[in-house]
């Protein structure tokens, strides 16, 4: 399921680790805050989403250990240059 | 960043008021947080042999420094109360986002004192902190009253819950936040329900900083990269727990009948991993900032629809259920497994005195007078009726409420003679099977009883370890060489319990900074070292390396400390006798043999006391801390406090 732009995404592999709710937020704001993640994790419903400032950098994918999210068309080990 | 700082915030139930208080500088720089720091702080607050079910027993949440950032394994936050199954205080660890969220709301420590008049939940958003009427969810289960507090609040809310057993101030009860994360084995849910307090509920908007940014990605990016880069990676998570489950009940064994033998090999594989890849298995599920993660969320199908059961650790309570109470399939496991978690009825406890009860009402021990007129045997349908009279206090199941130590004062010596518990709770632990290492050993130190975690080294038990890695253990964990010499005392020996000491000042040390989750993938990425570096990217706070290791230490004796003020010492610290009685595996005695193979004696158990007891400094006869001790751990306001009691040597 392609949920944004190039950020595939895989709900049902998703732990609620929060991971990359944690980087996407440590790396636009320089603090761990995931009310500031550009990526919503929805616990109760199991729902993966992005908000509008999402620019598909690719750091969530990479930091999330479960296959939850990947990447369409780039290797695990390339990150956003600012992380 | 500003200068690392730590605030508490205090909730009053019995006054409805809150407030926030910075916490002192040198209370964070001699116990930085967590453990240490919530015993601390509690010293400050406790009234000594108050019942931990009045308004007088406080519950203290301490976050550490690394909490709340996406460091593998520093979502564990710690909670210390005294609870009511063993009378004494000690921390439960829990792994979740509420931790991380009291940080994002711009607390390190939430402390819950009083009792409010009625039903009540907490919520905590920042610097509003309400408590609101919860008179609509008690009574509900733990996963309806989290579904309804998010259905209001949202879900970006961390729910720590209460079921029915907590509201009935049942001793084995404990919380669960977001319907997982299990929280305060020993009657946590009953400390909560004894103030009316039905839930916590913590958001926050603040974030958490770090001193180093740069510093800080480099590590965290570094035991990442190395976990996920791991080539079983891919397998482990899929398996989780279940990756060893069938080997470690075959050839390690699990206590079966009350731990009378270990359990059948075709019981083990009722439980096996296929079953749970082809039936049951649904979800991962992980504590926040780990990528390892090792929780479960299974699925049972049926008329009614498909139903969620949610496992904190499913190999460990797979062994509770199918060793302890025999209940002759996976399903069954499952329906019992769902009712204790949204009760909130500690499934460890509650499975090792239904364990022991068959065998005392088996003895005659017990009867059908005392039963209410059941037969108490190992199945289904026993153990799902005991759960519900144990939830509700009612019949036998408010004999079983009330745990270990209530049972035996009743029966006396012939119970204490059957039971195996360690201060009141179910062991975990059992050297008759695994050898008595340093864990097992811990065990009977451990002011909780069980689990033994805080005594591991190097993992043992399903493997021979070579020896030399128990000395690349002690490097790595910072302990000094002066100390490693002497505790080592050949090429293939150590004193079991000083080093037992060692490694239970490493797990506090590590508790207290926010990094103690004990699998093996998480564990093994963190070295003294590596802490001190993080502490510092962390908080801008340098230790040299003996300050920091004393951090640790200072955290037990802080703790010990408060026990010693209820009565606890040496005679606590009691060895089972089952330990001194052979288990039947596969038809064959086993006796408990020291890790080194010696045979466990009496006079070995006593004199591993004695060792355990003078490797910390304490009064070997006592068994607790010397003033002169907690000076030299830098405790000399506790010890001033403490001379005139008369308790302390």
């Amino acid at each position: 399921m392609k949920d944004k732009n190039k950020i595939l995404v895989d709900a049902t592999k998703c732990a609620q680790c929060l991971l990359c709710q944690l980087m996407c937020s440590f790396t636009y704001t320089k603090t761990f805050n995931i009310s500031k993640s550009r990526i919503t994790i929805d616990v109760a419903r199991r729902a993966i989403g992005f908000s509008e400032d999402c620019n598909n950098c690719g750091t969530c994918a990479h930091y999330c250990g479960y296959g939850a999210l990947t990447m369409e068309d780039r290797r695990r080990g390339e990150t956003h240059e600012g992380v | 960043m500003k200068e690392y700082r730590c605030r508490a915030l205090y909730v009053d139930l019995t006054t409805g008021k809150s407030h926030t208080e910075e916490i002192a500088d040198e209370h964070v720089r001699r116990f930085l947080g967590g453990y240490g720091l919530n015993a601390r702080l509690g010293f400050d607050l406790i009234e000594p042999k108050a019942d931990p079910l009045s308004e007088k027993n406080p519950i203290i949440i301490g976050a550490c420094p690394m909490t709340g950032t996406a460091l593998p394994g520093s979502a564990k936050t710690s909670l210390l109360t005294k609870f009511p199954l063993t009378g004494a205080f000690s921390t439960g660890i829990n792994g979740s986002r509420f931790g991380l969220l009291l940080k994002s709301s711009g607390y390190s420590n939430l402390i819950i004192t009083g009792k409010a008049d009625s039903p009540v939940y907490l919520k905590i958003h920042d610097e509003n902190v309400e408590i609101r009427d919860a008179t609509s969810i008690w009574r509900k289960d733990i996963n309806e009253t989290t579904d309804d507090l998010w259905k209001r609040h949202g879900s970006s809310n961390s729910v720590l819950a209460i079921g029915e057993a907590g509201e009935n101030q049942v001793a084995i009860s404990l919380a669960l936040v977001d319907k997982i994360h299990t929280w305060g084995k020993g009657g946590l849910g009953a400390v909560m329900g004894s103030k009316n307090l039905k839930a916590v509920m913590v958001d926050g908007s603040k974030g958490v900083e770090v001193f180093d940014p740069k510093g800080f990605l480099r590590i965290l990016k570094e035991i990442f990269e190395k976990i996920i880069k791991d080539p079983n990676h891919e397998k482990l998570i899929y398996w989780g727990k279940m990756g060893y489950f069938q080997a470690r009940g075959h050839e390690l064994g699990w206590g079966y009948q009350n731990s009378r033998s270990n359990c059948p090999h075709e019981i083990v594989d009722l439980y096996g991993a296929n079953v749970y890849e082809k039936e049951y298995k649904k979800f991962r599920a992980s504590c926040p900032s780990c990528p390892a993660g090792c929780k479960d969320i299974l699925e049972i199908k049926d008329d009614s629809g498909a139903r969620e059961v949610h496992f904190s650790s499913l190999s460990g309570r797979l062994n509770n259920w199918a060793s302890r109470g025999n209940l002759g399939s996976y399903r069954n496991v499952l329906e019992c497994h769902d009712f204790a978690n949204r009760n909130g009825i500690c499934v460890q406890s509650f499975t090792g005195l239904f364990d022991l009860s068959v065998e005392l009402y088996q003895k005659g021990i017990i009867t059908k007078a005392d039963t209410d007129g059941i037969e108490l045997k190992r199945d289904f349908e026993t153990a799902m009726m005991l759960l519900k009279q144990t939830a509700k206090k009612e019949g036998f199941g408010a004999i079983l409420a009330d745990g270990y130590l209530p049972l035996i004062k009743r029966l006396g010596t012939q119970c204490e003679e059957v039971a195996i518990h360690e201060k009141g709770t179910d062991i975990q632990a059992d050297p008759r099977l695994y050898r008595l290492n340093t864990a097992e050993f811990y065990t009977v130190v451990n002011p909780r009883g069980s689990p033994p975690t805080k005594g591991i080294t190097e993992s043992y038990v399903m493997k021979e370890v070579p020896f030399v890695l128990f000395r690349n253990w002690a490097k790595r964990t910072g302990m000094r060489q002066a100390d490693i010499d002497r505790i080592f005392y050949s090429d293939d020996r150590y004193h079991i319990s000083r080093l037992a000491k060692h490694a239970e000042d490493w797990a506090v040390l590590r508790e207290s900074l926010g990094a103690p989750c004990m699998e093996p993938r998480i564990n093994y990425s963190y070295d003294f070292e590596r802490l001190r570096e993080l502490l510092f990217c962390a908080t801008g706070i340098e230790m040299v390396p003996e300050d920091l290791k004393a951090v640790g230490e200072r955290g037990v004796n802080m703790e010990k400390v408060l026990n010693v003020m209820e009565g606890f010492g040496r005679k606590d610290d009691r060895f089972p006798e089952r330990w001194f009685e052979p288990i039947l595996f596969d038809g064959e005695e086993k006796h408990t043999l020291t890790y080194f193979g010696d045979p466990f004696t009496k006079e070995i158990a006593y004199k591993l006391l004695d060792d355990y007891y003078d490797e910390r400094g304490w009064d070997i006869t006592l068994g607790i801390p010397t003033l002169s001790t907690l000076k030299r751990m830098n405790l000399s306001d506790v010890a001033e406090d403490l001379e005139s009691t008369g308790i302390f040597p």
